[in-house]
This record gives structure tokens, sequence and C-alpha cells, in this order.
């Protein structure tokens, strides 16, 4: 028997355009390149953070996916977004040590930082970069951890500032997941997004078509026996 | 809630190819850090690495693609040890694979011509040209597709790997999960900015004695490659196989720091807190801990603020500790999983591995008995593997006898 778990999600999604970069990150002008991950992802944790009343107790799981393209100063250069010189004047900078942070050229836990900086008592996290399922992992852990009863909340984000991967620039946001039922076998709500083996780009947009159709969604996960 | 049980592991490190190699020479204290040969670096920047040697045993080679050769070898090292072939494994819809790597190199034409002409360190960067992570993790997981899942969590990765694979176990997802982490990121420019950080080491006279985790003359650690791969079970895939769990993957915490960036919690309370929730997840107690193999990254910051956690969390009963990073080096995202598995044949072989390069205790650092006299042996009836990573990344795993 397989259980279906339902879930209440609250899903943020934002543009980089539609951000208050200077105010969020100071030398994003700079070095726009790495830090749009981190106006993306404080913005989606304010824009979670507000649509989300409960977020203590044992505390959150945080699940980052996609922060390969926009951290790594390296890649995807037929992304308009980033010219071929900004990769190279942040390379150089980095280098020069001029930002004790831009010279690890892997700033995966920043979204983690600015999360804790925010208050969120992270009880587990993890970070995904496996390519095209990326999103699908850190849904699924935040699902799973959520249902375990390891953390309370999970919030899973997605980061697509370079785009790519066949999905727009508004692909970016994040989902918080909550268990809100268990129920048996094939109960599972019309617009249940089933995670399962689901493309990346799908699951994406089928929850940004959730979300413009009516803010929140039910997400109905598959899940083995026992896990509820 | 099934048990998470580890029936396989595999490495390759700078001590060699193969996990008896890696821990005999971990048991013995032999280096494996050396002069810096596979690329050449600035004048002020750090000259000692642990670079994986050939496998013929005559120097190093620095293809771009031996991360996946470090992997795909720990990884069938690992499914032997398991009883498993991995075809039959990648066919089960029931097994899964979570590993942590940073990348390597990874040719690409327009970065190459973006770059011609400028220099770090007189080092043209079009050479520094790379997408490690898609690179590497298409070529580690790409037969998993989506039951695949690639950790990037800075330095904790590898512990955060592992604790996947638990967490994918534990909740009953999979029976089967291949994991570990794997790094190859030993280059020019890498180097350079670490140097430029300060957190590489500073004894460039000394490659072989380098990594001298809390001794008092500790300057920054040794970056090093090499890979770790571990074969966590269910106790229904276990028993069904007829398999001989070596270990039981009992628990995990994880917590997050605020305080720095890139150091450790003060007081190291955030390690603590990870070191905590990891007994806690185990249903484990400070008494069940026989040995603890820190971090122990032979930076002043870690050193210091790691031993303040284990204190807090064991108070004056700490157990031995130890880093194997004085003979290993710092594999970055590799480092947890081969510390995992160093934990696991320290419950196996009931062997306590030393600290290499540890002849005066930093005084700042405050356990009693961090095994510098050489390894010791008796039973390993449980054990902590501390993983920390930059921007406040704490994890935390308790292993134990199956």
């Amino acid at each position: 028997m397989r259980a279906i778990v339902s879930t209440s999600a609250k899903i943020g999604f934002g543009s980089p355009y539609e951000l208050n970069h200077r105010e969020l990150v100071p030398f994003r002008h700079d070095r726009r390149c790495v830090a749009d991950f981190e106006v993306l992802t404080l913005a989606c944790f304010k824009q979670l953070l507000g649509e989300t009343e409960e977020i203590s107790g044992r505390g959150c799981g945080l699940y980052f996916a996609g922060a390969k393209d926009t951290l790594q100063l390296d890649v995807d250069f037929s992304n308009e977004l980033f010219d071929a010189d900004d990769r190279v004047n942040a390379l150089t900078t980095m280098s020069e040590g001029l930002n004790p942070l831009l010279p690890l050229n892997k700033l995966y836990n920043i979204g983690l930082y600015l999360a804790a900086k925010e208050g969120i008592e992270c009880w587990r996290h993890c970070q995904y970069t496996n390519h095209k399922h990326a999103d699908y992992s850190a849904l699924a852990a935040a699902v799973r951890d959520v249902c375990s009863g390891t953390v309370e909340v999970g919030f899973a984000v997605f980061a697509r500032a370079s785009g790519g991967f066949e999905l727009p620039q508004e692909s970016i946001g994040a989902v918080g997941v909550r268990v809100v039922a268990c129920n048996e076998a094939g109960d599972r709500t019309s617009d249940a997004v089933e995670l399962s083996a689901r493309p990346q780009p799908e699951l994406l947009l089928e929850l940004q078509r959730l979300h413009a159709d009516g803010g929140g969604a039910e997400l109905a996960v598959e899940l083995p026996d026992g896990t509820c | 809630m099934t048990k998470a049980l580890i029936t396989g592991v595999g490495a390759v490190c700078p001590l060699g190819w193969g996990i008896d190699k890696c821990w005999d020479d971990t048991v013995a204290g032999r280096s494996g850090t050396a002069r810096l040969e596979i690329v050449e670096v600035g004048a002020d920047d750090c000259k000692v690495a642990g670079q994986v040697p050939a496998r013929n045993g005559t120097g190093y080679e620095s293809s771009p693609l031996r991360l996946l050769d470090f992997y795909r070898f720990a990884e069938t090292e690992a499914l032997a040890q398991a009883g498993l072939e991995r075809e039959s494994v990648v066919r089960n819809p029931r097994a899964r694979a979570a590993v942590a790597s940073h990348g390597f190199a990874w040719k690409i034409d327009e970065f190459t011509a973006a770059c011609r002409g400028k220099t770090v360190n007189g080092i043209d960067l079009s050479e520094y040209v790379r997408r490690p992570q898609e690179g590497a993790h298409e070529g580690i997981g790409a037969d998993f597709s989506e039951r695949y899942s690639g950790i990037t969590t800075a330095c904790s990765a590898g512990g955060v790997a592992v604790l996947e694979a638990g967490e994918i176990v534990r909740s009953g997802l999979a029976d089967i999960v291949i994991t570990g982490g794997v790094d190859a990121n030993i280059n020019e420019v890498i180097v350079a900015i670490h140097s430029r950080m300060g957190v590489l080491t500073r004894h460039n006279s000394t490659p072989e004695s380098a990594s001298r985790p809390f001794d008092v003359t500790h300057a920054g650690f040794v970056i090093a490659e090499g890979a770790a791969v571990l074969v966590v079970e269910s106790e229904r895939s276990v028993e069904a196989r007829g398999a001989q769990p070596i270990a039981e993957l009992a628990g995990w915490g994880t917590a997050v720091s605020t305080a720095h960036l890139t150091a450790g919690s003060e007081g190291g309370e955030i390690q603590a807190l990870a070191m905590q929730r990891a007994l806690d997840s185990g249903g484990a107690s400070v008494d069940d801990i026989d040995y603890i193999n820190m971090h122990g990254t032979s930076t002043e910051d870690n050193d210091i603020s790691e031993s303040e956690g284990v204190r807090k969390v064991f108070g004056k009963t700490a157990p031995p500790v130890s880093s194997t990073k004085g003979v290993t080096g710092h594999l970055l995202g590799g480092a947890g999983a081969l510390e995992a598995v160093f934990g696991v044949m320290a419950i196996h072989t009931s062997t306590l591995p030393p600290t290499a390069n540890l002849n005066e205790v930093d005084p700042r650092c405050s356990l009693d008995d961090y095994i510098a006299d050489g390894a010791r042996h008796g039973p390993c009836r449980g054990m902590l593997t501390n993983s920390f990573g930059l921007a406040g990344s704490n994890a935390s795993l308790l292993l134990r006898q199956p």
C-alpha cells in the first residue's frame, strides 16, 4: 500500500528585476552574478515568511536547488543576464581577494546563512545541484522530512537566475511545504502535483500555475508505507 | 522505522587507491600530503596539496576527468564489498544515489575566448575554464536520473550527503542508497584564492607534515582531492540479500551558524548543536560514544571552536578525538564522506586512528585526548564524525556497531 500525503504549500515566485537589489545586497551592481542568488533567496524567504504563520517549533528544513547556475561564475555564457566580461571581472576581483566571500567560488550556503539571519532555525538543510532534477530533489526532500517529522516546515528554494533548462526567468521562487493530512492511495486532489519522476521544468511551471490560480496549492506526494 | 545500515565502503585519497591502503596509512600516521606538483601556482601561494597518486604509483596525473575516475573506483569498491552489482542497483527503482561534489575541470570554448589575455598571478584565466558542478553531477548521477541527489554544501557536503542517504533509507523512500563525496579541485585559481584568504597551510617547507590539526603550529589546511563512497541499506534489504552490515548509520544532525560567513561559531555552540542532534536522533547518549573523528582542518578557527563544541556536549568526559586530515589533507566535498568511511573502519577494525603531526597541542584546544601518540586498539561501539562548511553549514553523523 502506498500512502498519499497531502501537503499545503505556500509558493512564492519572484523575478530578479522586480526586486530591490541595492537594498538587499549592496554590492549587487559590482558582482551581480554572485549576488543574484542572495537577492533571490532572501526575497523568497521574505515572501514566504509573510505568508507562513508558523515556522518555529521543531524548526525548518531548508532545501536549495539550482544554485550552481547563479553561483558559479563560469557557466551558461549564452545567458544574456551575464556577459562574459562580468564573469571575467568577477573572477579577477575574487582572485584579488577584495571580498573574502567571493574567492571561494562556491557560495553554496549563502541562502542558508541568510535564512538563519532571518530567524529561521534550520533543523535540516541541504543543497542540490544535480542538473535537471535538482528542484525535484529539493521539494521531495522537504516533503520527506516534513512527513517523517524531522522538521515542521520544509522550504524548497529554487533559484534560476541564469535561466537555462527551458525555464523562464520568472521561474525563481520558493515553496513552503507542510503536511496537513495523510490519506489512502488514490485520494488526491484534482490539482495534485505528483512529484515522482516529474521533470524539473514541468514541476516548477506547474507550481507556478497553481500559485497563479490562487496562491496556495495542494500537493500530493507518493511515499512508501510507514512514512507518515 | 528501519535502521540505515552500511554494507560497503570504498575510498581514493592522497594516501592511495582503495580503502585498505587509505586506512592502513591513516592508522600508521603516514602522510599523503606533498609538494604541489599537478599545477603551478603563484610565488606567494601555498605549495602543498594532497594529490592522489597515479594508479601505477609513479607521480601524479592531472587529467580533468580524474574526478570521475576517483568516484567510479570508490563506488566499485564499495559495491563489491556490499555484494552488489552496479547495473542491478541502477535498475532497482528502490535504489538511489546521493553524492557530494563541487566539480572538476571542464572546458568551455566561449569562456576561453572571453578570458584570453587576462591573467591572475600570471595565470591565463582561460586555463581556468570550468563548469564543474554540472559536469561532475552529470557524470556521477546520470544513470539514476531523478533518483540522484547532487549535493553542494561546501566543506560539509560529504557529511550532508551521507545523512541524506540516512534520511532516504529511514523514511522508507529507498532500500539502497549509494552515497559519498568526491572532489578534484586542485587548480591554480582555487589554490590562489584560498591562499589569499589565508586558510591554506603556510608550512611549505615541510609538505608531509603541513597539515597539523590541533597542534600549536597549525597554520591552515592542505587542499586535497579524492573520493569516498558508502552503501547504505535498509534492514529489509540487508536481510533479504543476506548481506553483512559493517556499521549502522544511526543518527545525524545539522545546525546553522550565523556568527560569520566563513568562520565557525564562537565557542563552538552551533557545532555542539549539530553533535547533540546527531546523538538525539540516534537515541544515543554521550556514554555511547567511544571516538570522534573531528572536522579538524588544521586552521586555528576550526580546531579551537570545534574542540569547544565537543566540550559543550561531552563535558569532562569527552572521548578520544582525532583528525585524519593530518594525513589526507582536506578533500573539501569529499572530506565528510571519507571521514565517515574512516568512522566505519574504526568501528569495524576496533581501531582509533591518530592525529598525525600533532606534537604539542594548542593550549586553546580544550580537549584532553587528541590521540597524538599513535592509533589505539579497542572496541569502538559508537562514534561521531563532524563536517563543517562555509556559511555555517554544520553536520554531524552518528555511526555505531550494527
